[in-house]
């Protein structure tokens, strides 16, 4: 079972969730494996004590122009949708940070003046944790674009690990980073905050699991801040809520020292509970 | 004219808050909500006499299924594992569909459709600071970079027409590509964080990129009495690193409240000790900008 933990606002605490989470869903299963697809700002890694880490690097493949090949057919000319190719003369110019490596130009080209490079878009970070469990995150080279690319292999790499559960840490927003995170999984949890900026980034997000076709639900973070708009909010839209986590200065505090809320283990395996009943299990 | 934007790393920080409350001090302003999947700023703007545009977004590809052979090239040239094979018969799917057109490039039957579609809507309209220009992309929509670079445009219309002198962005978490189109041609950057090492991390990432792109940068941090040792830990790091601290600022729930009451933070109190930061930081943010 894939569970993406997800949510419109940034900073509403997936991470602090899905760290929590998994340490809760122990307690139902034992291989569950966590997955960072926050691949601009993983943290989820700052959680945890690791017996070992392994990176791997990511590659994409882009085009490279091998000047004496060129018999300046035109062929490559406007054939860029992203303007990464711009011909001068009837010769390519390549604009490696624009380009998506879709690899168009390079099947195009019919002289082998336009080869295959490789270029590092990030990385994936493969740990074991102290008591043996995975931990997969993607990390984004700063510059770098190709988040959804990144992602996808991401979740790649990981899927393959046997887990009988898996916990995604997905970016926040609604756009494609988000998208590739949540479109295989299982179920989606949104984490959200109970003020007017949290509730309008969870409506659009909710949006968006209802367009993906997902089962979904919410985790109210930080309760207790803000007012009760969120939760009149879910009633009448009838949507499921996992569970409540209150706003106290030990959890903030806690949670910025990148601590796991041991304290509170057990409403995490409430809400662990509630996710798995929905999602069928 | 000096353009200005907001930015974070981690989501939650208190980007908009800022920015709006910053707003408040400055003078012939524009503000930009360039957070096109969460745009909240006209939460507290409430912006009035709007004018609305469609986005168009990326080319879509479609097979068409009457004029497709199931020759199978287009799943054969597709870097992106977007063309599906269910039954027999190849489809698109968007959700992976990176549109770049090698499928229809290939196709030896134009079976392929490759046309422009509604991706959402940007907005302006009058506000008690001046004008705001913001935009919400449709759910699930890609191209987020391509809306960022449109609102901006529209903004330096408005700009022009009006000789606007100063321009305040809302920027979007992350560092891909809608903070990198947020954040090109800019003259200052603000990175909001706070003391967690999630924040720290993701800061330590912003000024990676910002250096990259060779625009300047200084920090704000917010809630800094949650963990007093972290925001040590920050003030050390900029110091160690020449970077500019504009100035920090403790976790108030009256920043929540006047969020709730639609206002910018001096709006709601403005000798509160939260709002009597946010002007020093904005003196020392108008020092950097001239400086």
């Amino acid at each position: 079972m894939k569970i993406a933990i997800a949510s419109g606002k940034g900073g509403t605490g997936k991470t602090t969730v899905a760290a929590n989470l998994f340490y809760a869903m122990k307690t139902f299963y034992n291989n569950v494996v966590l997955v960072d697809t926050d691949v601009e700002e993983p943290n989820i890694e700052l959680f945890f004590k690791k017996q070992r880490t392994e990176e791997t690097p990511v590659n994409v493949q882009i085009p490279e122009f091998i000047e004496e090949n060129c018999t300046e057919c035109g062929k490559c000319d406007n054939i860029c949708e992203f303007k990464a190719l711009v011909t001068i003369k009837n010769k390519p110019y390549i604009i490696e940070d624009l380009c998506k490596a879709c690899g168009l130009c390079i099947r195009v080209c019919p002289s082998n003046a336009l080869v295959k490079k490789d270029k590092k878009i990030g990385k994936i970070i493969h740990s074991v944790t102290d008591d043996n469990s995975n931990i997969i995150s993607g990390e984004l080279e700063v510059g770098q674009i190709l988040t959804s690319t990144l992602i996808n292999k991401v979740k790649k790499h990981s899927f393959n690990q046997n887990g009988k559960v898996y916990i995604i840490d997905a970016p926040p927003g609604t756009t494609c980073p988000a998208v590739a995170s949540i479109k295989d999984s299982d179920i989606v949890v949104f984490v959200a905050e109970p003020t007017p900026y949290g509730l309008k980034d969870l409506k659009l997000a909710v949006k968006l699991a209802q367009n993906l076709g997902k089962p979904y639900g919410v985790i109210i973070n930080k309760h207790g801040l803000g007012n009760g708009d969120t939760e009149k909010w879910l009633e009448s839209e009838n949507i499921k809520i996992f569970g409540k986590i209150p706003y106290l200065d030990d959890i903030a505090l806690k949670t910025s020292n990148g601590e796991i809320l041991t304290s509170y283990a057990s409403r995490f395996v409430v809400i662990a509970g509630n996710i798995l009943r929905e999602g069928g299990e | 004219m000096k353009e200005v934007v907001v930015i974070s790393g981690k989501g939650g920080t208190g980007k908009t808050s800022l920015t709006s409350s910053l707003a408040y001090y400055f003078e012939n302003r524009i503000m930009v909500d360039c957070d096109v999947d969460a745009p909240d700023l006209e939460i507290v703007f409430k912006p009035e006499n709007y004018e609305e545009f469609d986005f168009i977004g990326a080319k879509k590809a479609r097979i068409n299924q009457e004029k497709c052979t199931s020759c199978g090239l287009c799943r054969q040239v597709c870097n992106f594992d977007a063309v599906n094979l269910i039954d027999g018969k190849y489809t698109i799917d968007n959700l992976n569909c990176e549109s770049c057109g090698a499928c229809v490039y290939f196709c030896p039957v134009n079976a392929i459709d490759f046309e422009p579609e509604f991706a959402g809507k940007y907005f302006r309209g009058k506000t008690r600071f001046g004008e705001l220009v913001h935009a919400e992309l449709e759910p699930g929509e890609e191209n987020s970079g391509k809306l960022v670079v449109t609102v901006k445009k529209e903004a330096e219309k408005i700009i022009n027409q009006e000789n606007i002198k100063n321009m305040l962005s809302d920027g979007t978490p992350g560092i891909g590509c809608a903070v990198i189109a947020s954040i090109s041609g800019a003259d200052y950057t603000v990175c909001v964080t706070e003391p967690g090492v999630s924040a720290i991390h993701d800061m330590k990432r912003v000024l990676e990129l910002t250096r990259h792109f060779g625009i300047k940068c200084g920090v704000i941090i917010n809630k800094a009495d949650i963990n007093p040792d972290k925001t040590l830990e920050i003030e050390t790091f900029l110091l160690k690193n020449n970077i500019c601290l504009l100035g920090k600022i403790n976790f108030d729930k009256n920043v929540i409240n006047a969020q709730i009451n639609g206002q910018t933070i001096p709006e709601f109190d403005k000798k509160s000790d939260t709002a009597l930061r946010v002007e020093s930081i904005y003196k020392k943010l108008v020092e950097e900008l001239n400086g």
